[in-house]
């Protein structure tokens, strides 16, 4: 397979110095000794602010790795599951460092997908929140239940058994190779896959992703835990650093949790950041201040040119509705307007954009603050290579990169050729090593909130529908779109079409709802072996 | 609280010319994103005295849904 190689031989500006550590472990414990008292957690419970300090966070994963070496687990598949939360962090690494490996599933999963990613995974027992019990007590009785607000009980009877001497938990470490996670995927066709990532990979991709892009201040954690994303930009990073993560446990305390946490760094997805450039226009909009911004951008945007900040006297006031400390937002999960990016520069924050996909850990490239290049995701991490096959595939290998699907040697050894990783995704690599993507080769919508949705799930549902001859689904910012082509004789006008599809979104999950519908004069185009030819950012794929 | 919601719906938009029922769909009538309908129920919890637990965000698919789920 051809292409240039880029990675370590990227031209690049110095990386960040950063530990190198190799089982998660190995990060807990760093991060103790080295930041100690320092505040580690935060959240809210009972109206006021809870933190939770570093050594406090590895006393309590001891209790809880203790209690759970006593009641024997080990060597098993535990599944986590619920909102963000202290009990939900503390439980993935008493699983992980024990030598168990953790399934984190996603608290919205469907009922069928729930009992399948716990069945598929092997599981044996899953930690749940009381919010979400209604799905794990319908678990065969086989499986041990724990709900997480008994962690307190657990941790005092994990305490008084490391008082009577139980070392074997604190004692235990985990190999770089060992399987920490099984982390599920949506796949474009057939069941998600579990994908299998060592410590070594989500260690790697901590580092790197430490190396590339620092920081100094607190963290507002506002991406679920279940997705690899949040949890290794989100926690693993923020734990190197020594500085504070604030736990955001709900979707409608995400403005009000800023206030609270007075974030200096925030990793998230298009669709928040918007949500949050959003906000300051349209509180600037009620004030009638937004000629006034408007002027003040401009004003200091020129200033700019001439080396002169003059951002943080201008729009403190501003920035106060996003806690007034931000400086620096990664974002990644789905692509990125560079609208973005300079609406947020204009206040003085930067926003870099990122690449990653779950069986790399997930990160695989970042733009920097030195090295940041409009419409690209950055340089590849140091941990990882990036080359382009001849198709125009994005390939990666290295320490990163997943040890498999579990229980699907036949999509491994597709998605792998001699260790490099098939993304899926289109891209090129400029001179300098900056990668951009610029489609898709799979058939997945990828929405704002960095959510992937196949689109044949959604398609097979609109062939439901008698009258659609054939039909595409893709995704157009955060809105699925159906493009239909109806059977030649068939009568129903567009209002009916629209009133079948409203039908359709009943029987769908919330994220997977049509938001707009195109009717074509005419068939798509085909391949010669008749499938529908697609459109991906401007690409075409059969 | 249809009338409400419509209300709300309106000022949320910026469109006063929007009709709903308790079939209009967020997604295709109204083109809200996911995050959208948490600000909506954050506006409705707020402004209608209503409380919609975080676990059935989720299920909120139609206007209809917001006045079911409500507690």
């Amino acid at each position: 397979m051809r292409g240039m190689v880029y990675g370590k031989l990227a031209k690049n500006y110095d990386l960040y110095p950063c530990e190198e550590i190799f089982t998660l472990k190995e990060l807990l414990i760093f991060a103790a000794k080295n930041h100690d008292e320092k505040t580690a957690f935060q959240f809210e419970e009972n109206g006021s602010v809870t933190g939770v300090s570093y050594a406090r966070f590895l006393s309590d994963v001891n209790a809880l790795g203790t209690w759970l070496f006593a009641h024997d687990f080990r060597n098993m598949h535990i599944a986590v599951f619920g909102e963000n939360s202290y009990a939900w962090i503390v439980a993935y690494f008493a699983v992980t460092c024990g030598r168990n490996v953790i399934v984190p599933i996603d608290k919205d999963a469907s009922p069928e997908d729930f009992a399948y990613y716990v069945e598929n995974s092997d599981c044996s027992a899953i930690f749940y929140s009381d919010a979400y019990a209604d799905l794990p007590e319908t678990l065969s009785p086989d499986i041990a239940r724990f709900n997480l607000k008994q962690l307190p009980e657990m941790f005092a009877q994990g305490r008084r058994l490391l008082d009577e001497d139980c070392q074997t938990f604190v004692d235990t470490e985990p190999k770089p190779g060992d399987l920490a996670s099984i982390v599920y995927t949506s796949g474009t066709t057939g069941r998600p896959k579990g994908v299998m990532l060592s410590h070594r990979n989500f260690c790697a991709c901590t580092c790197g992703s430490c190396r590339h892009v620092n920081t100094k201040g607190a963290s507002l954690l506002t991406l679920p835990l279940h997705h690899t994303y949040g949890l290794v930009v989100g926690v693993f990073c923020i734990m190197f650093y020594g500085c504070p993560i604030f736990i955001n446990r709900s979707p409608k305390k995400l403005l009000t949790d800023f206030q609270k946490s007075h974030p200096y760094f925030l990793s998230t997805v298009p669709l928040i950041a918007d949500l949050l450039l959003k906000n300051i226009w349209n509180a600037a909009k009620k004030d009638g201040k937004e000629n006034e911004l408007h002027r003040l951008i401009k004003i200091s945007n020129f200033m700019l040119k001439f080396r002169v900040d003059l951002r943080s006297v201008f729009f403190h006031s501003i920035l106060e509705a996003l806690g007034g400390n931000l400086k620096t937002i990664v974002c990644g999960g789905a692509p990125l307007s560079q609208e973005l990016v300079d609406g947020f520069r204009s206040f003085g924050i930067e926003l870099f954009n990122g690449y990653g996909i779950t069986e790399c850990g997930p990160v695989v490239s970042v733009n920097r603050r030195k090295l940041s290049v409009p419409d690209s995701v950055g340089t590849p991490l140091c941990c990882n290579y990036v080359k382009i096959a001849e198709n125009g595939e994005v390939l990666v290998k290295g320490d990163n990169v997943m040890l498999g699907y579990y229980h699907m040697p036949e999509e491994t050894a597709r998605a792998m050729e001699d260790g490099w990783f098939h993304t899926g995704d289109l891209g090129r690599l400029d001179e300098k090593g900056v990668l951009y993507i610029t489609g898709r080769l799979k058939n997945l919508i990828i929405l704002g909130n960095g959510e992937n949705i196949p689109a044949e799930e959604i398609e097979s549902r609109l062939y439901t529908i008698p009258y659609v001859k054939e039909a595409v689904a893709y995704g157009e910012g955060n809105t699925i779109v159906a493009e239909l082509f109806l059977e030649e004789n068939a009568k129903q006008t567009q209002t009916d079409v629209y009133a079948d599809i409203k039908q359709l979104n009943k029987t769908l999950p919330q994220n997977r709802n049509i938001g707009k519908i195109l009717i074509r004069d005419h068939a798509f185009p085909k391949t010669s072996t008749k499938k529908i030819i697609r459109s991906y950012g401007g690409t075409k794929h059969a | 609280m249809l009338e409400k919601l419509t209300l709300l719906i309106r000022e949320y938009k910026g469109d006063d010319s929007i009709v709903i029922d308790e079939e209009t769909s967020l997604v295709t009538d109204l083109g809200l994103t996911s995050l959208d309908m948490v600000q909506l129920v954050l506006d409705a919890e707020d402004k209608l005295n209503i409380y919609i637990p975080d676990q059935s965000l989720k299920d909120i698919k139609t206007v209809g849904d917001i006045i079911r789920l409500r507690k």
